[in-house]
């Protein structure tokens, strides 16, 4: 029975598998004659328990895959170490998952065991910390590892944007203020953008040590502004003025440790040296995006997706591009390692890694 | 004096604008006033959706429009949507809960009484916010919105004196021994429609004085404390108790004879007080 459903598994991934690789081979991508993107394997998602003899996978940086169907986690060799099917998923960030489980929000470990959990299901991650939205939409609370609460925290206005890193969380609001709160849940800064008629935050994002924090701010004009810290609290570094004027979130974020600020635009995605005189434009339809680099690594990468469009991008910063690699409408990021591509499709699991040639 | 500054420019603002927004949905489909406690303080007031189309409170421009019920970067709206307009003399109108298909983001500026959008179905609350941009707080959509007629004063559910973990319901007449109590009291707006929360003002006199005067008018942050009150400002999280009642305190209580009143005021004007005669040991 056992070898039975082994055989049927593999049987539907390979079909899967095969239906994907036609999708590429029918619609052939325009990466560089060097880079092109190769199935490496397809798992489809069946409903597992928990098994924490499969704990020692979350050491091997296993990845959380939270959709509308379906959520848990898979090993980088296609090992489906737990997955639970429904709605309950929320967030899938770094090693965890966040579910919504009898009126709790729950990180899930990669076993499918229970970690943290804390009353009601305004939770959410940022930078591997767990928090929850307070006060109706003006407030925050972090919580620790073992969900206690460590601080709780009223912004002046409505949270239109949140960023969080090692040592800081971030909130833009929607009478254009940005706060920093530390640790300890104490106000690191507070700064307003300004400049514009109308002042609001459209977007915020944190380098990975905090030292920088980068926001789209305003109406007529938009501005992007970048902070960094420096002496007794955060200063202006870059700022310029956008042609857009998004009412609506729109994405920023860090890239190469700060050195790179990613921005919306509407035709494409923006970025901006902020150690160097860099101001280019990578052209993908961008509604929303995420930025993938590992330190060290010859390339970044760059999810997009307008509307039913998905692709992703393989660059050098700032501008360099390879190629671009077009995803099914229905397909789901799930995240990336290094050059491999991890998303979910028609119930299934799915690597590309990028390769050159 | 420095915090009579905002109280004052909240006033002046209030002067101005007063009642010269529209109500977005019917006044008789308000299920929760400012004030309110919603596992929080309600810094805004809700309605009943009841799938009707939402009506721009006055002229406005579109700031922010988001229908999802999380932000991208994971932060959760609550109830499902936002959508927030700049109006005349610096107020920002946030309206949440508007069906999300159905949201009119794709028009940069409005004319009061035109649809944002349409309400939640049925009892599914859409929530109203007004946020004074210049002073930077939240003020209680009735001070911004036309007065409706109210023929009902509010009413007080329950009240209790509180000493550590001893709670005493208080009654019409009451012996405690003298000592430093909290005032625990559940006090209701009330409306045709039914209960709708906190009343506007809310008063506590021991022998005829005075001793709290709190008008549900703004909320506000400070120092990433929630605030309210303006001429009295307290913090939201000394306000209420785990059980979600007001905690009005501390009250001193000496030997003697005292009475104790709570009077309730809401918007409108109408007044209801409860005496307690107390017996102090």
């Amino acid at each position: 029975m056992v070898e039975h459903a082994g055989r049927w598994r593999l049987g539907v991934s390979m079909i899967l598998g095969a239906a994907l690789v036609a999708y590429f081979f029918i619609f052939p991508e325009p990466l560089s004659s060097e880079l092109s993107a190769k199935p490496r394997w397809a798992t489809r998602v069946v409903q597992t328990a928990a098994d924490p003899s499969r704990a020692a996978f979350g050491e091997v940086e296993a990845l959380p895959f939270v959709s509308q169907r379906a959520y848990g986690f898979v090993s980088p060799d296609g090992t489906l170490l737990y997955a639970g099917l429904g709605p309950e998923g929320v967030q899938a960030l770094g090693g965890k998952a966040l579910v919504a489980r009898g009126g709790r929000s729950v990180v899930l470990n990669a076993d499918g065991s229970e970690g943290a959990s804390v009353p009601g299901e305004g939770a959410f991650m940022a930078a591997g910390r767990l928090f929850a939205a307070d006060g109706g939409g003006s407030g925050v609370a972090a919580y620790d590892d073992y969900g206690v609460e460590q601080w709780r925290y009223r912004f002046a206005g409505r949270v239109s944007a949140f960023a969080a890193a090692a040592d800081i969380a971030v909130a833009g609001t929607l009478d254009g203020k940005l706060e920093g709160v530390g640790l300890d849940g104490s106000r690191q800064f507070e700064f307003a953008p300004g400049g514009s008629r109308i002042e609001a935050i459209f977007g915020v994002a944190a380098s990975q040590d905090g030292a920088r924090v980068a926001a789209i701010s305003g109406l007529d004009p938009q501005r992007l502004v970048v902070l960094g810290r420096g002496g007794a609290g955060y200063r202006v570094v870059a700022h310029k003025y956008l042609d857009s004027d998004f009412r609506e979130p729109a994405r920023v974020a860090f890239l190469e440790g700060g050195r790179y600020a990613l921005y919306r635009r509407p035709d494409g995605v923006g970025i901006l040296g902020l150690d160097e005189k860099v101001d280019g434009l990578i052209p993908v339809a961008a509604d929303e995006f995420r930025a993938f680099y590992r330190e060290g690594a010859p390339r970044a990468y760059l999810y997009a997706e307008r509307g039913r469009d998905k692709s992703v991008v393989a660059f050098k910063a700032p501008t360099l591009i390879y190629g671009s690699l077009s995803l099914p409408s229905s397909a789901q990021l799930i995240g990336m390692q290094g050059d491999a591509l991890f998303i979910e499709y028609d119930d299934g699991l799915y690597r590309l890694d990028f390769t050159e040639e | 004096m420095a915090r009579r500054i905002p109280a004052a420019g909240l006033l002046l603002i209030l002067c101005v604008a007063a009642w010269a927004f529209q109500w977005p949905l019917e006044p008789s489909a308000v299920r929760r006033e400012f004030g309110g406690y919603l596992g929080g303080y309600l810094p805004g007031m809700t309605f009943a959706g009841g799938g009707s189309p939402v009506l721009a409170p006055e002229d406005g421009e579109l700031v922010f429009a988001y229908g999802k019920p999380r932000l991208p970067d994971g932060f959760p709206l609550p109830l499902g949507s936002v959508a927030a307009y700049a109006h005349a003399g610096g107020m920002l109108g946030v309206v949440s809960g508007m069906q999300p298909a159905s949201m009119a983001d794709y028009k940069p500026l409005v004319k009061a009484g035109e649809p944002l959008g349409m309400g939640p179905e049925g009892e599914r609350p859409l929530r109203l916010e007004f946020f004074d941009l210049q002073n930077r707080r939240y003020v209680n959509p009735r001070m911004m919105l036309p007065p409706v007629a109210d023929p009902l004063a509010p009413s007080l559910r329950g009240a209790w004196l509180v000493s550590g973990a001893a709670e005493l319901p208080l009654e019409r007449s009451l012996a405690v021994r003298q000592g430093s109590y909290f005032l625990a009291l559940d006090p209701t707006e009330l409306m045709p429609q039914g209960q709708t929360g906190m009343p506007f003002r809310v008063a506590a006199l021991l022998d005829g004085v005075l001793r709290f005067d709190w008008r549900h008018d703004a909320a506000w942050s400070s120092a990433g404390r929630g605030m309210i009150v303006s001429a009295d400002p307290r913090a939201e999280r000394e306000l209420y108790d785990a059980a979600g009642r007001l905690r009005l305190g501390p009250l001193s209580l000496s030997r003697g004879r005292s009475l104790l009143t709570v009077r309730l005021t809401d918007f409108a004007g109408n007044a209801r007080e409860y005496s307690y005669a107390l017996v102090v040991q």
